[in-house]
């Protein structure tokens, strides 16, 4: 049994954002997450961190939000920003009566805008339809959303917060309409976990609507499936956005090497329901093509999906949903100590975490103040360790591992520094993103990690233009090396490693990902016979 | 370029350089035209002939072809062809690169099993001599060697993955690590890069150096493909008899050592042949008069060029060598835009897990017994043009381990009806 004052279910931005506010303001609290973190919405975007441009003429509260949490964002989560700006163009086939309105939306909202000459545009982004009519530049961001729920966690933690990754709330306890407690199942050991606490807060996203059902309340959540596609190419160095009323398909954000297209938007089924599909891919390049008229040129690395948390009381459906938030205590509907923090958009999720917080502060009596935006989530390297870590470590990569690690670096750092001094290298495991052995060691050295997927999610090996070509077979070989197991067997580790990226290459499996398949298949199967060797353990 | 030859071969993968080769000694003038490398640059020089059928490990692949698909390349154009091409290629390369097959305890020709850096055993047909794995399905103390700063070959994970292989139950597997050869100069070292060091006389000094310790301690020596760049087996020959022990190469990912080796002693026969080779030229278009093709036109770096011909063999390879090319609404055989079948909708042109037999995997042109190309009626498209290799349909080369077999079985075929052709105007 564990006990504690409040139990957060969802381990995406807003419930670790939650985690890490309620930890910061000295109330004892834990999370659980059912898959690995970030396993939902909060790694199945676009990675956009928001001006507001986007929701001006829409919604003019939620551009506010968005512009306002986009500077705080990029203040405490400089590792998990980079601050690109971004485009808004409107082309010959958008209304420019749609421009007049969005000029003052975005000044009554305070979003800086500058319009430039398209020609100027060009030249910094050559890439981009010559025939684009006016472009605007604007404070837009990219995140990696993985990256900042990590970083909340490591914030949270160092004030005291606990997380539990692969735990599925299976039940929530109340007696006498308050709640007392609730019942987890580790899904990797099929142990069962109670917690006894005072609140819960369901952060849960698109899963939110099955958590309140737990504990007998019915909420108005509807997922709504978001496909997009990610390019081989940094085909951009900004956001570009097209300048009309949102619609699929009309935003490209660039990440390290890649750029992302996105994003559809279609009603779910379930939350679970983010295979991609080809007709959405082939509609997304439709869509993009007059932003970038090369699109179809580009190599896709492969679609994802995801299922937006939409909150829909009176059942608007899409787009036409509101992207708002709702923080929720459901004291009103007889049950005290819970609250709901629903729908919402990643830019504003510090924002959500506080008035959800604020809520759970006011029913405990607590009157800390939120310190959320003021505290950096993730304090910068002391400059005289990373001055010694270039010696034993190469630049490029060392600036972007600390970036990535945060309160992790110092124990990969020392374990490089320790291989330096014993005379072993120090492999770079993963090229596409400067992944060396020292950062993959730490990781599967940690309790929580269970397969290569799970290396991947936490150091983005395998994420880059190869896709895990390379990277597959060498760490598995350096972890055998060194002795450190997973859970399964190298073949099965490189075919489930392997099968993540399939999944988001078969709706687009033509061209040049067609023939990057069939390389794949061809080092993996064709030289190294996985497939056989799967075959015959299963004889 | 106006004079004439008998019989141009577009491709230098193997299935070209077996083609040309092959089209020369039936007595045709012989050009080749490529684009890049070739896929022998990422393969590991053995000769898989058929290794899986449907899942099922192949021990006499000889004995199941009969079973194979009908559109299956090797039942096109007949088991005797197989075998004739095999033996054509072990003796062309006899004195080069010799080519070996295993055979179980009547003597019966059987596939064999390499092991691979990723601890697995590959079934496999014909293999030069670094490759040769028989020693080792009788050895009691087996070393497995990787290098230091060599990424792709860790003994561990090769010493427990064949540790639970059947056929090696009760081997003694030993694990060692080279030192660097490179002393830490080079980031990213491919057994190729070591492969040209240890051609040098002070590489291979290196590499018995650091081996020496093992001499006769051990009956097997596992090596990643780094034993010289030459193909014909000589600087691995002189380890086993400087180490007294057999050394033996395991199958490695790109680059491949091994497929460069024998892509190396091809290209020598066809110098040697007489064969006209011209690179870097892909060839853009085709020109075709009332059934019959002309010629082709490349685009080289000197600009655009004819080629006439009396046949044309297109060895261009499949999605991978660019030979057949994939949108989302069609797929085409590259030069001559033939239409390849393909599912319309795109989630059925594969399985939902990727070692899944993919219909896509298994796609390319459609030919008769000699492998001319058949249209949607099942007429001859053109008189004169062969094809081979990946760019045919009908087999699955990863799934089954057939890619080198195809390659040669039909490279050679399609020399052989090419030049009959030539001859007499019509195809064997």
């Amino acid at each position: 049994m564990i006990e504690t004052s409040v139990l957060v279910i969802g381990g995406g931005a807003t419930g670790m954002g939650t985690l890490r506010d309620l930890c910061m303001r000295g109330i004892p609290a834990i999370l659980l997450e059912q898959g690995g973190l970030a396993h939902g919405t909060s790694s199945r975007f676009h990675g956009l961190l928001h001006s507001g441009g986007r929701y001006a003429v829409s919604d003019n509260e939620s551009a506010r939000e968005c512009i306002e949490e986009n500077r705080i964002v990029r203040r405490i989560a400089r590792q998990c920003v980079e601050e690109t700006e971004g485009f808004f163009v409107l082309m010959p086939q958008d209304d420019p009566d749609y421009a007049e309105k969005w000029i003052p939306a975005c000044a009554k909202a305070g979003i800086a805008i500058d319009e430039i000459d398209p020609a100027e545009a060009r030249r910094l982004e050559p890439d981009l339809a010559p025939d684009a009519r006016r472009v605007f530049r604007i404070p837009d961001s990219c995140v990696d959303g993985f990256r900042l729920v990590r970083h909340n966690a490591m914030s949270a933690r160092r004030h005291g917060g606990r997380v539990f990754e692969y735990h599925e709330v299976t039940a929530i306890r109340h007696e006498g309409g308050r709640v007392c407690g609730a019942t987890a199942r580790d899904k990797i050991t099929g142990e069962t976990m109670e917690i006894a606490c005072q609140c819960i807060v369901n952060a849960a996203g698109s899963w939110s609507g099955r958590v309140a059902a737990l504990a007998g309340l019915d909420v108005s959540v509807s997922p709504d499936r978001g496909t997009l596609i990610v390019f081989n190419h940094r085909f951009t160095s900004r956001v570009v956005n097209r300048l009309h009323p949102s619609s699929d398909g009309d935003i490209f954000v660039p990440h390290g090497s890649i750029t992302i297209l996105g994003t559809t938007s279609t009603p779910a089924s379930c939350p679970d329901d983010i295979e991609p599909q080809p007709d959405e891919v082939l509609h997304l390049l439709e869509i993009g093509e007059p932003l970038f008229p090369r699109l179809r040129e580009y190599r896709i690395l492969r679609a994802f999906a995801g299922t937006r948390p939409l909150y829909t009381p009176g059942n608007a459906q899409g787009r036409k949903a509101s992207r708002g938030f709702h923080a929720v205590d459901h004291a009103g509907e007889g049950l005290e100590g819970m609250f709901s923090i629903f729908g919402g958009k990643f830019t504003t999720y510090r924002l959500m975490a506080e008035r959800v917080t604020d809520l759970v502060c006011t029913h405990l009596g607590v009157t800390e103040p939120c310190r959320t935006a003021a505290e950096p989530m993730v304090p910068d390297p002391a400059p005289d360790v990373l001055e010694q870590a270039a010696r034993y470590f190469p630049m490029p990569d060392l600036s972007l591992m600390a970036d990535r690690l945060g309160d992790d670096l110092p124990d990969v750092l020392g374990r490089a520094r320790a291989r330096k001094e014993n005379k072993s290298t120090n492999p770079l495991l993963c090229e596409c993103e400067m992944v060396s052995f020292a950062e993959v060691e730490h990781i599967a050295r940690d309790a929580g990690t269970h397969s290569l997927t799970d290396i991947r999610l936490r150091t983005r090996l395998g994420m880059g233009t190869c896709q895990g070509t390379w990277c597959a077979l060498r760490t598995l070989g350096a972890l055998a090396d060194h002795d450190i197991a997973l859970k399964k067997n190298p073949p099965e580790e490189i075919r489930d490693f392997l099968q993540e990226r399939w999944h988001g290459l078969r709706p687009a499996l033509w061209g040049a990902q067609a023939r990057e398949m069939a390389f794949t298949r061809a080092v993996y199967a064709g030289s190294l016979n996985i497939d056989g060797a799967l075959h015959e353990q299963e004889n | 370029m106006n004079r004439k030859t008998d019989v141009i071969v577009i491709g230098t993968g193997l299935t070209g350089l077996t083609a040309a080769l092959a089209a020369s000694r039936f007595g045709a003038s012989v050009r080749l035209i490529a684009t890049g490398a070739g896929a022998l640059s990422i393969s590991n020089g053995c000769i898989d002939l058929l290794g899986y059928v449907n899942g099922t490990l192949v021990e006499a692949p000889f004995a199941v072809m009969e079973n194979l698909p009908a559109n299956h390349p090797y039942r096109l154009i007949g088991r005797e062809a197989v075998g004739q091409a095999m033996d054509f290629l072990q003796v062309e390369l006899k004195g080069a690169c010799p080519l070996n097959g295993a055979a179980d305890d009547e003597g019966r020709a059987v596939n064999t099993l390499l092991p691979t850096v990723a601890g697995t055993l590959k079934p496999s047909w014909l293999f030069p001599d670094e490759l040769d794995p028989r020693p080792l399905f009788s050895a009691k103390k087996v070393l497995v060697a990787g290098i230091k700063g060599l990424r792709d070959c860790s003994p561990a994970l090769v010493a427990a993955g064949l540790g639970r292989q059947s056929c090696l139950r009760g081997v003694d597997f030993q694990k060692t690590t080279l030192p660097d050869p490179f002393d830490g100069v080079h980031r990213a070292v491919s057994p190729l890069d070591i492969a040209r060091f240890v051609s040098t006389d002070k590489g291979l000094g290196w590499l018995l150096t650091s081996l020496g310790r093992w001499a006769g301690k051990t009956d097997v020596i596992l090596l990643p493909p780094v034993c010289g760049c030459a193909a014909g087996g000589t600087v691995i020959k002189h380890l086993r008899s400087e180490l007294r022990c057999h050394v033996e190469e395991m199958l490695s990912v790109p680059p491949g050592v091994g497929g460069l080796r024998l892509r190396d002693a091809l290209r020598q026969a066809l110098h040697e042949a007489q064969i006209d080779v011209i690179e870097n030229a892909p060839c853009v278009s085709a020109e075709i008069f009332d059934g019959r093709c002309d010629s082709v036109t490349t685009a080289g770096p000197g600009g655009q060029m004819r080629h006439a011909a009396g046949t044309f063999i297109v060895a261009t390879g499949g999605i991978l060598g660019g030979g057949v090319t994939v949108t989302p609404d069609e797929a085409r055989e590259s030069i001559f835009g033939l239409p390849v079948a393909m599912p319309k909708d795109i989630l059925a042109r594969s399985g939902e897990k990727i070692f899944d037999a993919h219909p896509l995997s298994r796609m390319g042109v459609g030919v008769d017994a000699s492998l001319r190309a058949l249209d949607a009626k099942g007429d001859v498209f053109c008189d004169n043009v062969f094809f081979a290799g990946r760019t045919l349909g009908g087999y699955d080369d990863t799934a089954e381990k057939s890619g080198n077999g195809v390659a040669v079985a039909t490279g050679w075929t399609a020399a052989r009806a090419a030049c009959g052709f030539c001859h007499t105007g019509v195809s064997s």
